[in-house]
């Protein structure tokens, strides 16, 4: 669970903080920044997790326009198995031969080292915050993906498994692709290797489709089950039930507004709940309007009692009554310069938010 | 006793902890999902103002329906006033906009907790000290759906009629609120 991100020189954001709580709600006009910090912790995690290459995140253009220092910087606090997180980087940018390289990176568990790097050169720690051994880091990619689990380094395993449970997405039902031929066990970004994380979900959680199948039967009750079919490539198919005869449907052959339910209901059972963070940017588009409040209830309730959080961006009316007052974060941006965070505005009258908003009575950006 | 499952109903309240309170109670009744819906919450510091507001327009728009299998859940908090102050309340707003306040053979439910929703989330936590003087609110901020176990047990007990033992005044009021709608929609 994300409890704060920090970020400098990147984009729009310039000593910029953001705090989260259980569910919230980002709010704020288009460009305000909004999907700029998705973006980042999605590129966080990847970087962590040493899915990309360091110039393949953070490239020239994510400096903030009008900066002219070198550095970015970022920390974000994670929570996860009962201990709290630090994760730090400096990233140095050459701008005369245009390349940039990891400056410092460090995570802090309960305010202590268990990693730290700093020009190349990497200290490890053992689980009694212990210096140990020195290791050499590629400048391109973070040292954290890089130090092996052992049994005295269990902390920084804790803390990898807290960052593998952000998933951040912004569900792009025409680019969901139909088939599969391994597993993934999370989420990309536009959500384009749905058939591989269900086939994930196959092998390590098949419990969990009955509960989606359930909730699917209840949008349509036509709606029977879901199954890969094929061998080398398999296709994620739909079953439906009309007049007693079985009908099936591939993925690709469905609407889009249907494959953006789908998708939304695998991410919220799927990536709720364990410690998980769902990051959900704009899931109600192609959501028809009165499947719009079961599917925010269905945030509500996965979050009931548990260890789990949800971040959602969202322009829909309903989604910003729903969890604007209780959850929303507010952000700004003033003459295209840098995001802030607002409080929350006293309306001081009894029109929603969402109405106001849409007269221009709250300034979304002001 | 239960609510009738083949009503659509429809919560007017103050807020999210509100709604996911009602929203469980009548979950725990038997009521799907897809037949509750919520009026939209109003912004900050403003809620019970929104639900006095809204009232008369949701109970016209019952009345406009035929009662078309459909039942009006509004909970409104009571805070320092006297429950009784709420319903006048209430009836007031009706009048202002000229149309008649609740009668007791319409499908609409009242429930006013005292002093706030949070005060009948605690006792139905199982919370031994809890009073209808003191305020609770908020104790939830950001956990709201953590009340799901509180308003299954109100919920139960309602069901089962198991409210001699309650010290709180509001829900025996809202006990009264609910057997009424249990008749109303029978």
């Amino acid at each position: 669970m994300i409890e704060y991100l920090k970020a400098d020189n990147y984009k729009s954001l310039v000593n910029f903080k953001i705090d989260f709580s259980k569910i919230n709600i980002l709010l704020g006009s288009n460009g305000s920044g909004k999907s700029t910090i998705f973006f980042l912790i999605y590129s966080l995690r990847a970087f962590i997790r040493g899915d990309k290459k360091l110039e393949n995140l953070f490239d020239f253009s994510t400096l903030t326009r009008w900066q002219t220092v070198n550095i970015q910087t970022f920390e974000l606090k994670i929570t996860g198995k009962k201990q709290s997180f630090i994760y730090q980087l400096e990233i140095e940018y050459n701008r005369d031969i245009k390349k940039n390289k990891v400056r410092r990176e460090a995570v802090l568990c309960n305010d202590k080292f268990i990693f730290k790097s700093e020009n190349g050169k990497a200290t490890l720690y053992n689980d009694s915050f212990e210096e140990g051994p020195e290791i050499l880091t590629n400048w391109s990619y973070s040292g954290v993906s890089a130090v092996f689990e052992r049994n005295d380094n269990k902390l920084l395993a804790f803390f990898k498994d807290a960052v593998n449970r952000i998933v951040v997405c912004e569900p792009v039902p025409m680019l969901v692709d139909g088939s599969a031929e391994e597993a993934d066990p999370y989420p990309e970004f536009a959500l384009d290797n749905l058939p591989a994380v269900y086939l994930s979900v196959v092998q390590k959680n098949p419990e969990k489709l009955s509960k989606l199948w359930t909730m699917m039967k209840e949008i349509n009750p036509s709606f029977e089950r879901t199954y890969l079919e094929g061998e080398s490539e398999k296709k994620l198919c739909f079953e439906y039930e009309n007049n007693k005869v079985k009908q099936r449907y591939l993925l690709s052959e469905l609407s889009e507004g249907e494959k953006a339910l789908f998708s939304f209901y695998f991410l919220v059972i799927n990536f709720m709940g364990d410690g998980y963070t769902l990051m959900l940017d704009e899931p109600d588009n192609y959501i028809s309007l009165r499947e719009i409040i079961p599917a925010m209830q269905a945030v509500e309730d996965a979050t009931g009692n548990v260890d789990t959080q949800c971040v959602l961006i969202s322009h829909h009316p309903k989604v910003i009554d729903y969890y604007a007052q209780s959850g929303g974060i507010w952000l700004s941006r003033y003459s295209y310069g840098a995001t802030t965070v607002t409080d929350a505005p006293k309306t001081g009258n009894v029109l929603t938010y969402s109405e106001l908003i849409s007269r221009g009575d709250i300034n979304e950006a002001q | 006793m239960k609510l009738n499952n083949e009503y659509k109903y429809v919560i007017l309240c103050e807020d999210r902890q509100m709604e996911c309170f009602i929203r469980y109670f009548l979950e725990e009744q038997g009521i799907e999902k897809r037949k509750i819906s919520n009026v939209d919450f109003p912004g900050k510091g403003c809620g019970e103002q929104y639900v006095r507001e809204h009232f008369p327009v949701e109970l016209k728009n019952l009345r406009t329906r035929n009662y078309n299998l459909t039942a009006l859940f509004v909970c409104i908090d009571c805070d320092k006033h006297d429950v009784e102050d709420i319903y006048k309340e209430l009836d007031e707003y009706c009048k202002e906009v000229k149309i008649p306040g609740r009668n007791r053979k319409e499908p609409a439910v009242i429930f006013i907790p005292k002093r706030n929703i949070e005060t009948w989330i605690k006792y139905y936590s199982g919370e031994l000290d809890i009073d209808e003087i003191r305020d609770y609110a908020h104790f939830l901020r950001g956990r709201e759906a953590d009340c799901r176990p509180a308003a299954q047990k109100m919920s139960v007990c309602f069901m089962e009629g198991d409210i001699t033992g309650e010290r709180l005044p509001s829900i025996t009021g809202a006990y009264g609120e609910y057997v009424h709608l249990v008749e109303v929609t029978a």
